[in-house]
């Protein structure tokens, strides 16, 4: 780390110095790898770590503490539960499965209570993510795994608490919840109408508006967007 | 504690094991018999010795039963986990813990004699995870390594036996794309190879024959010739279409996994009688073999006339089979033909006694806190030959010792 707080530093004393009308001095040698971890020790960029296991995700909040950078979100994270509290006090964000486990040894010990324990401190940040293309699809669907296993295991969160996971949670894991992950006044128009309760399996988005635009209408083939890759594949089959 | 007093306790403690290990009453039970009764509102279930002897209203308690209340919750029959190496797999990627599939055996390389029941353990951590989430039984699955003929496996029931291997013996073949590099590198080849396997079991090579059976693999094979259970994996329509010509003609009994396609050929699939276990999770065209996929197929295919069941979750996330069924209730499916296709449905496919709750049945039996198609419902008991299962597990264990918020003492003095 010791190298690129060296380049974060000459270029603060750079462009100080040109601030100040120096026009003799040289820039030092531009490095982009560099130039992205000094970002990150700056704070400029978010820092987004996959991390499984309790111990390493400590070893790495110590190594941010020594060199005074901030980890924004331990994604997978299944282990995130042993240590919510710490992740908690370091406003750490946890992106979580529902209830993934056993496709290696590092995710031994996932429960599907990871997502509520982790919500469970003041000023923590649980997400639920998929890290797949079946999982993104149904994200409600693995909030409402979560919020029943949390119920089971005498956690009564409400729904409308529980929705942030997969809302104003994740985009303030992104550094964009002053644009979007909430419905108020002065945000952008990402607006989703239900059929019904979101944490059914039953229901379905029938409306999706982005920054104002309908861009998915369940009712209307029109406003159901097809990938190039789809588009006129199996002639000759009727849907 | 005096000697009289032991003795009390021990006669009562072996008193009420014995009522509890044979009598048991579910009382108000809203019951999806799964069977010709359909659903009942409140029904009353007596449970015997491992076995449902009577069900309706106001079941008349013998002595020394015990008793649970159902309050009205909805009881199904123990759900089918899919395919799986439940007991075969602990971790995947650790060496020396999974035992599903054989593999680089050398020459020859194609053997159906090969089969998993042996590596089974009943104490596999995952089986405990998937139990206590209403699942009662799966089919072992052989994974072919670098052949397309996988092996054998059967029906377990997930009741913690060392041999609960119940109904018909089944035969796994791979047939498609993501199949092609282990026979010859296409699908016609690898019908090549397969029809050159049928020739192979019904005669004796001579000295010299380059052959892709062994003896014991020869006779495996001619033995599933006689109407024996094949499982085929199998995607694409038209490759769907060829599974069923192949086992019409050779005497094999076909039932299909994955089936994305299935839907394009559901009358041809009726027709033949051939079940399809699918995932209903699969609406994105991950392959070539997969270009139909799409949320209607496990409707559409019950339409057709075809019987389904759901596959496809794996081992660990077998528990995930419950929301297979929701999506496809989701998306057109009838509810109660989405429980049959978790219950009654496998059970008939794979030969077994239960999956219908009715009296003469096993009593593998769930009661859930709502519907069971809802995930944020789960399972409240679990009932398998007729014995409460604990609802504990490696996982509830580890949440349990990190659920208290202080802990005087390091976590590992929680247990």
């Amino acid at each position: 780390m010791d190298c690129c707080t060296n380049y974060r530093d000459e270029w603060a004393l750079y462009e100080e110095q040109v601030a100040a009308g120096d026009s003799s001095i040289h820039a030092p040698l531009r490095d982009l790898q560099m130039e992205t971890l000094a970002g990150v020790l700056r704070g400029d960029i978010i820092i987004h770590m996959h991390c499984y296991r309790a111990d390493e995700m400590m070893t790495i909040l110590a190594l941010a503490d020594e060199f005074n950078y901030r980890i924004g979100t331990f994604h997978h994270a299944v282990e995130a539960y042993k240590i919510a509290d710490e992740l908690a006090e370091q406003r750490v964000c946890g992106a979580l499965w529902a209830d993934w486990w056993g496709f290696k040894m590092e995710a031994y010990d996932a429960i599907q209570e990871n997502i509520a324990l982790v919500d469970r401190p003041q000023g923590s940040c649980a997400i639920v993510h998929s890290d797949s293309p079946e999982g993104i699809q149904r994200l409600n669907q693995e909030a409402a795994k979560a919020l029943g296993k949390a119920r089971r295991a005498g956690m009564n969160i409400a729904p409308e608490h529980a929705i942030r996971w997969i809302t104003s949670n994740a985009a303030k894991s992104l550094g964009i919840e002053s644009q979007t992950g909430s419905l108020a006044p002065g945000k952008m128009a990402d607006v989703v109408v239900w059929s019904s309760d979101p944490f059914s399996v039953y229901s379905k988005a029938d409306l999706v508006f982005i920054d104002g635009a309908l861009l998915y209408d369940r009712a209307n083939p029109a406003l159901q967007p097809v990938s190039d890759f789809e588009l006129g594949q199996l002639q000759g089959v009727t849907r | 504690m005096n000697a009289m007093k032991w003795i009390l306790a021990a006669v009562l403690m072996s008193s009420c094991a014995v009522a509890s290990a044979n009598t048991l009453l579910i009382r108000n039970a809203q019951t999806h018999t799964m069977g010709a009764a359909g659903t009942l509102m409140s029904a009353d279930i007596l449970i015997r010795d491992g076995l449902i002897v009577e069900l309706g209203q106001n079941v008349q308690a013998p002595p020394n039963t015990t008793e649970l209340d159902a309050a009205g919750r909805p009881v199904t029959p123990a759900l089918f986990a899919g395919i799986t190496a439940l007991g075969l797999n602990e971790i995947d990627m650790v060496m020396g813990s999974m035992d599903s599939a054989v593999t680089q055996i050398g020459s020859p390389h194609m053997r159906p004699e090969f089969s998993v029941l042996r590596a089974y353990n009943p104490h596999s951590g995952p089986i405990a995870i998937t139990r206590i989430e209403g699942f009662g039984f799966s089919l072992l699955g052989a994974v072919a390594g670098d052949s397309i003929m996988g092996g054998q496996g059967q029906t377990v029931r997930l009741d913690g036996g060392y041999e609960s291997f119940v109904g018909d013996p089944v035969l796994f073949i791979s047939i498609g794309g993501s199949a092609s590099s282990l026979a010859g590198g296409s699908r016609a080849a690898q019908w090549m190879v397969l029809e050159q396997a049928v020739a192979e079991s019904r005669s004796t090579p001579r000295n010299g024959d380059h052959t892709l059976l062994t003896r014991e693999g020869r006779a495996t094979l001619k033995q599933f010739q006689r109407q024996g259970k094949v499982v085929f994996s199998v995607h694409r329509a038209s490759d769907i279409l060829q599974v069923l010509a192949f086992a019409k003609q050779n005497g094999f009994r076909a039932i299909i996994e994955g089936g994305t396609e299935a839907w394009m050929v559901a009358t041809q699939l009726a027709e033949a009688k051939v079940p399809v276990l699918l995932d209903p999770l699969q609406n994105l065209p991950d392959t070539f073999d997969m270009l139909g996929a799409r949320l209607e197929n496990a409707a559409l295919l019950e339409a057709a006339g075809v019987t389904i069941s759901f596959s496809g979750a794996g081992t660990h996330h077998a528990r995930k089979q419950r929301q297979l069924a929701g999506v496809a209730a989701a998306n057109g499916l009838e509810h109660a033909a989405a429980l049959a296709a978790l219950t009654r449905n496998p059970a008939e496919i794979f030969g077994l006694p239960g999956g219908r709750l009715e009296p003469g049945a096993p009593a593998d039996l769930v009661i859930w806190s709502g519907d069971p198609l809802e995930l944020i419902e789960s399972a409240d008991y679990v009932i398998l030959g007729g014995q409460l299962q604990p609802m504990q597990s490696r996982q509830t264990q580890l949440r349990d010792r990190y659920l208290p918020r202080e802990s005087r003492l390091p976590r590992a003095y929680l247990h």
